[in-house]
C-alpha cells in the first residue's frame, strides 16, 4: 500500500517517538549492547524523518538516509568491536566502572 | 488507509519498547530485527522502495546478524537494570517536544512528491557523488580500526 | 646633501657597536681609527653644512616614520644657522675630541668600550641637533642620556664613578619625565610637533597662553636636568669621574648644550609663552651658585666643572633676555674655550695623576705648551679680547642690563667678573713657583694630544674674530652691541678680582688657610663649597620622601594590596574548583543525559526567541 497525501504529522510521530524510546534507552540502561540498540532505534526514527520530508521537499532527504544507514553500519561494527573487548575486560555492565575521568 | 498506518505505528512503537525493556538478549534481537523491517515498509510505503530495500538488507540483514554473533559472543543475558527517573524525564521531554514539533512542522501537507530512482539518482550525481569519496576512506579507516582493535587486544589478552 | 647629513648621525650610531666588534676581535686600538674615521666623516659633513648654510641653503627633509590610529609620528631634519652652528661644533670638537683620547687612554684595557661609547655620543647629539620635531630631539636626548650614563661609569669598577653615573642617569632622567610631559602637552593641544610648526603657531598666536607656558615650562624642566641648571646640577659635578675627554664632551661638545639648544630651538615658542623671565632667573642663580663654588673648590675637574655650569647659566640668562643669539653665541664661544681648558687639564691630570690643584705647583717649567695652552682658555673664559669668550659674556652681561632686573643684572655681573678669579686662581695655583714633587713625575705632553689643542686654540681665536658671521648665522639681522660704559665697569672690576687671584695665589701675600680659621670665613668656604648644600637637600629629599615614602607606599601597596588580590584570585579559584567539581561524575550516561536535556533547553530557548 502506497500513502499518498497522508498528514506529515503522522510519520513525524512515528520518528519523535522512536527518537524517544531510544534516547530513554541510551539513558537508563547498563549493559553496552542495549545502548547501541537505543542508537540505532534513534538513527532510525531520524530516517522515517528525513524520508517523510522528502515526500515533501525533494530527494535530498532519501540521500541523506542513504547515508545514515551506511554510516550507522559501520557504526554498529566499531560500537560491537568495542563491545566484545570491554566485556572482556568489565563484564556485561561496564559504562558505570569506566568512570576514571571523576574528580 | 488510517488503519493500515495505525498498525504499522503501533507494532513500531511496541517493538521498540520491547528493544529496551527485555532482558534477553535473543528476544532483544528479534524484536528489533522486527522494528527494522517494519521501518523498511513504512520506506515502501512512502514510495521509496530502494531506501527500503537498502534498509532490509543493511540493517535487518547485516546489522542483526552482526548483533546476534556478539550476543553469541558475550553471553545471553543482561545483569541488572539501571533505575533513573531523570532518563525518563528526558525521554517525555523529548517526545513532548517532538510532539510539538511535528504539530508545528507537519500541520500543512501538500500531496506527495513522485520521487523516481532515476531522479534520486540524478540529484545524487549532481550535490553528493563527492561525498563518496571522504566516506569511503572513512569506512575503510573504520572497518580495519575494528579489525585491528578485536585481533591485536585479544592477542595481547591471550 | 640631506643624505650626507642623515649618514653622519646614523653612522656613529649605528657604527658604534661594529667599532666594539671589530676591534675586540682583531686589535683593541684599532677602535680608534674606526672612531677617527666615522667621527670625521661627521665632522667634515658638519663643516660643509656649515658653509652651505652660510651661503644661505637650509636643508630640510622630512618623512612619516611609522602611525596608528590616525596618528602620525614625523621623522626628519631641518637645518637652519641655528642648528647648524651647534652640529658643527659638536661635530668638530667630537672629533678633535676622539683624536685626543688616544693619549689620555693609552694605559686603558678596553679602548673600544670607550671608543664604541664616544661614538654613539657624538651621533646621538649630531641627531638632536638636526632633528626636526620633538619626537626625533627626545629620542636622541635619551640615547645621550643613556651615553652619558655609560660614559660617567666607565671606570664601572670604581664605586665612586658608578654612584657617579647613576646619579647623573636618575637626575637627567627625572628631568626627561617634564619634558616628556610636555612634549605630550603640545601634541595634545596643537598636534604638531615639528619645531617649525611649532615656531610659527606660536609667532601667529595661535595656541592658548597657557598652554604654551605650562608646555614651554615642562620642556624646560628637561632642559634644566640636561643643562645642570639649579636644583638639578649635582650631577655634573659627580660627572667628573669619568675620564677626562669624556668630561670635555659632556660639558664642551654635546650633552649640557642639549638644553640650552633646545630652548634656543624652540626660542619663538618661548617668548610667546612668557616663561623667559623664568629661565633668565634660573640662569643667573645658577651662575651666581656655580660661581661661588668654582672659588673655593680645590680638584681641577669640579673647578672646571663649576664654571660650565656658570657658563650654562649665563647661555639661560642670554636666552631669557630675549636674545637668541647672546645664548647661542656663548654656547659656541664656550664650547671651544672649555674643550681647551678640559683637554689642557686632562694632560695635567694625565702626566702628574693628580686631581687636586693644590698639590701641583710650578708646572710651567716642565709643561710649557699645555700651560700657554690653559692660559688662552683661561683668558677666553674670563673674557679678554679678542678671545671669543670676550664678545659673548659682555653681551650677555648687557642683556642682563638691558632686562632691567637689578637682581639678575647683580648676579651676572659677579659671576662675569669673578670668572677670571677662578680661573687665574687655578692657573697660578698649577703653573706658577718652583715645580713640586707631583710635578716632577711629569712630562710634556704627546703631540696627538697637543694638535687638537692648538687647533681648539686657534679657533677659540677664530670665534672671537670672525663673530660677526656667527652671529648673523644664528639670528639673522643680530648684531653684538656696544655698551662702553658697561665694558669699562666690568674690566675696572675684572682688574680688581685680578689683583687678588695674582695677590693670593702669585705673590702669596695672603695665606688662605690662615683665613679660613675665621668662623664666618670657613661657613662661607662650606656653603660655597657645597653649592649651598642644593646637593643634601636633594638627598635628604631622595632619602625622606622617595626612598622612606613613595617607595616604601609602593612596596606597602604591592605587599597588602596586589598580592593580596592575586592570592584572592588563586584561593577563589581552589574554593571554585572545590565546589565544581563534583558534577565531573565521570559517569558517561550522566554527561549524555544532561547532553540531551541541555538540547531540548537549547531547542525551548531557540523557538522562544523566533
Amino acid at each position: 500500500m502506497k500513502f499518498t497525501h497522508e498528514p506529515m504529522l503522522w510519520f513525524l510521530l512515528v520518528a519523535f517517538s522512536l527518537v524517544a524510546i531510544g534516547l530513554y534507552g541510551l539513558l537508563s540502561r547498563k549493559s553496552l549492547l542495549k545502548m547501541i540498540i537505543s542508537t540505532e532505534i534513534i538513527v532510525n526514527g531520524a530516517n522515517v524523518g528525513l524520508a517523510a520530508f522528502a515526500t515533501q521537499h525533494g530527494a535530498d532527504g532519501v540521500i541523506i538516509a542513504f547515508f545514515a544507514i551506511a554510516i550507522a553500519a559501520l557504526e554498529v561494527a566499531v560500537g560491537l568491536t568495542l563491545l566484545i573487548i570491554l566485556v572482556r575486560k568489565y563484564g556485561i555492565s561496564f559504562p558505570e566502572k569506566l568512570n576514571n575521568l571523576r574528580w | 488507509m488510517l488503519l493500515y498506518f495505525t498498525i504499522l505505528f503501533l507494532v513500531v512503537i511496541a517493538t521498540a519498547i520491547a528493544a529496551i525493556e527485555l532482558t534477553n538478549f535473543i528476544w532483544v534481537l528479534v524484536a528489533f530485527a522486527t522494528l527494522l523491517t517494519e521501518i523498511a515498509l513504512f520506506y515502501f510505503s512512502l514510495g521509496f522502495p530502494l531506501l527500503g530495500a537498502f534498509q532490509l538488507a543493511i540493517y535487518a540483514g547485516g546489522v542483526a546478524i552482526l548483533v546476534l554473533f556478539a550476543i553469541l559472543t558475550i553471553g545471553e543475558r543482561e545483569e541488572e537494570q539501571r533505575e533513573s527517573k531523570l532518563a525518563a524525564g528526558v525521554a517525555l521531554a523529548t517526545f513532548v517536544t517532538g510532539v510539538i514539533a511535528s504539530i508545528w512542522i507537519g500541520i500543512q501537507t501538500k500531496p506527495y512528491l513522485e520521487i523516481s530512482l532515476k531522479e534520486i539518482a540524478q540529484v545524487f550525481m549532481d550535490k553528493y557523488a563527492l561525498l563518496v569519496i571522504p566516506l569511503s576512506f572513512t569506512a575503510v579507516g573504520i572497518i580495519y580500526g575494528a579489525y585491528y582493535l578485536l585481533t591485536k587486544k585479544l592477542q595481547k589478552e591471550e | 646633501m640631506e643624505v650626507l647629513i642623515y649618514l653622519s648621525v646614523l653612522l656613529p650610531i649605528f657604527g658604534a657597536p661594529l667599532i666594539w666588534l671589530i676591534s675586540h676581535y682583531t686589535n683593541r686600538w684599532y677602535s680608534w681609527y674606526l672612531s677617527l674615521a666615522l667621527t670625521g666623516f661627521s665632522a667634515v659633513v658638519a663643516l660643509t653644512v656649515l658653509l652651505g648654510v652660510a651661503t644661505g641653503n637650509t636643508y630640510s627633509h622630512s618623512f612619516e616614520w611609522f602611525n596608528f590610529g590616525g596618528i602620525s609620528v614625523p621623522f626628519g631634519i631641518f637645518v637652519d644657522g641655528l642648528a647648524a652652528v651647534v652640529y658643527a661644533v659638536a661635530a668638530l670638537l667630537g672629533f678633535l675630541i676622539i683624536v685626543y683620547s688616544r693619549g689620555y687612554m693609552e694605559h686603558d684595557e678596553s679602548p673600544h668600550r670607550f671608543f664604541m661609547k664616544m661614538t654613539f655620543f657624538i651621533g646621538s647629539m649630531l641627531g638632536l641637533t638636526v632633528s626636526n620635531n620633538l619626537i626625533a630631539m627626545f629620542i636622541f636626548w635619551e640615547f645621550m642620556g643613556l651615553a652619558s650614563y655609560l660614559l660617567i661609569a666607565y671606570w664601572y669598577y670604581k664605586n665612586s664613578a658608578a654612584d657617579a653615573g647613576l646619579k647623573a642617569f636618575l637626575m637627567t632622567k627625572f628631568a626627561d619625565g617634564f619634558f616628556l610631559a610636555g612634549i605630550i602637552l603640545i601634541w595634545w593641544y596643537t598636534g604638531t610637533l615639528n619645531v617649525q610648526e611649532l615656531n610659527s603657531l606660536a609667532a601667529a598666536g595661535a595656541i592658548p597662553l597657557f598652554i604654551a607656558a605650562a608646555a614651554a615650562l615642562l620642556m624646560f624642566g628637561g632642559a634644566i636636568g640636561k643643562s645642570a641648571q639649579f636644583p638639578l646640577f649635582p650631577w655634573l659635578l659627580d660627572a667628573m669621574e669619568g675620564p677626562t675627554p669624556v668630561s670635555a664632551l659632556i660639558h664642551a661638545a654635546t650633552m649640557v648644550n642639549a638644553g640650552v639648544f633646545l630652548v634656543g630651538r624652540l626660542f619663538d615658542f618661548y617668548e610667546y609663552s612668557k616663561v623667559l623671565y623664568v629661565i633668565m632667573a634660573i640662569g643667573a642663580l645658577s651662575a651666581i651658585i656655580a660661581v661661588l663654588g668654582a672659588m673655593v673648590h680645590r680638584e681641577i675637574k669640579r673647578i672646571i666643572a663649576f664654571s660650565t655650569m656658570e657658563n650654562l647659566g649665563l647661555m639661560f640668562v642670554g636666552l631669557g633676555a630675549g636674545s637668541l643669539a647672546a645664548g647661542i653665541f656663548h654656547l659656541v664661544s664656550h664650547a671651544t674655550f672649555k674643550a681647551l681648558m678640559f683637554l689642557s687639564a686632562g694632560n695635567v691630570i694625565h702626566f702628574t695623576g693628580e686631581k687636586d690643584a693644590f698639590k701641583i705647583r710650578g708646572l710651567m717649567k716642565i709643561m710649557p705648551i699645555t700651560a700657554i695652552l690653559f692660559l688662552i682658555a683661561v683668558l677666553s673664559l674670563a673674557g679678554i679680547p679678542p678671545l671669543s669668550g670676550f664678545f659673548s659674556k659682555e653681551w650677555i652681561v648687557y642683556e642682563a642690563k638691558v632686562s632691567g632686573d637689578p637682581i639678575v643684572f647683580a648676579f651676572v655681573l659677579t659671576a662675569a667678573v669673578l670668572t677670571i678669579y677662578y680661573g687665574f686662581r687655578l692657573w697660578f695655583q698649577i703653573f706658577t713657583g718652583e715645580p713640586n714633587e707631583v710635578a716632577k713625575r711629569a712630562r710634556e705632553a704627546y703631540p696627538v694630544m697637543l694638535i687638537p689643542l692648538f687647533i681648539l686654540a686657534a679657533l677659540t681665536f677664530l670665534v672671537g674674530i670672525f663673530h660677526k658671521p656667527i652671529v648673523q648665522l644664528i639670528e639673522k639681522h643680530a648684531h653684538i652691541p656696544h655698551d662702553w660704559a658697561l665694558t669699562i665697569l666690568v674690566f675696572s672690576l675684572m682688574a680688581v678680582a685680578f689683583f687678588a687671584a695674582w695677590a693670593i695665589y702669585y705673590k702669596r701675600w695672603i695665606n688662605t688657610e690662615q683665613l679660613l680659621r675665621d668662623p664666618i670665613m670657613g661657613a662661607l668656604n662650606k656653603a660655597f663649597y657645597n653649592a649651598f648644600f642644593v646637593d643634601f637637600v636633594l638627598r635628604w629629599l631622595a632619602k625622606n620622601f622617595v626612598v622612606e615614602f613613595i617607595a616604601w607606599l609602593a612596596h606597602w601597596i604591592d605587599r597588602n594590596v596586589y598580592d593580596y588580590i592575586v592570592n584572592g584570585v588563586a584561593k577563589v579559584a581552589l574554593k571554585a574548583w572545590e565546589k565544581a567539581r563534583v558534577i565531573q561524575t565521570g559517569d558517561l550516561i550522566h554527561y549524555l543525559t544532561i547532553f540531551a536535556a541541555g538540547a531540548i533547553v537549547l531547542y525551548y530557548f531557540y523557538l522562544v526567541i523566533l
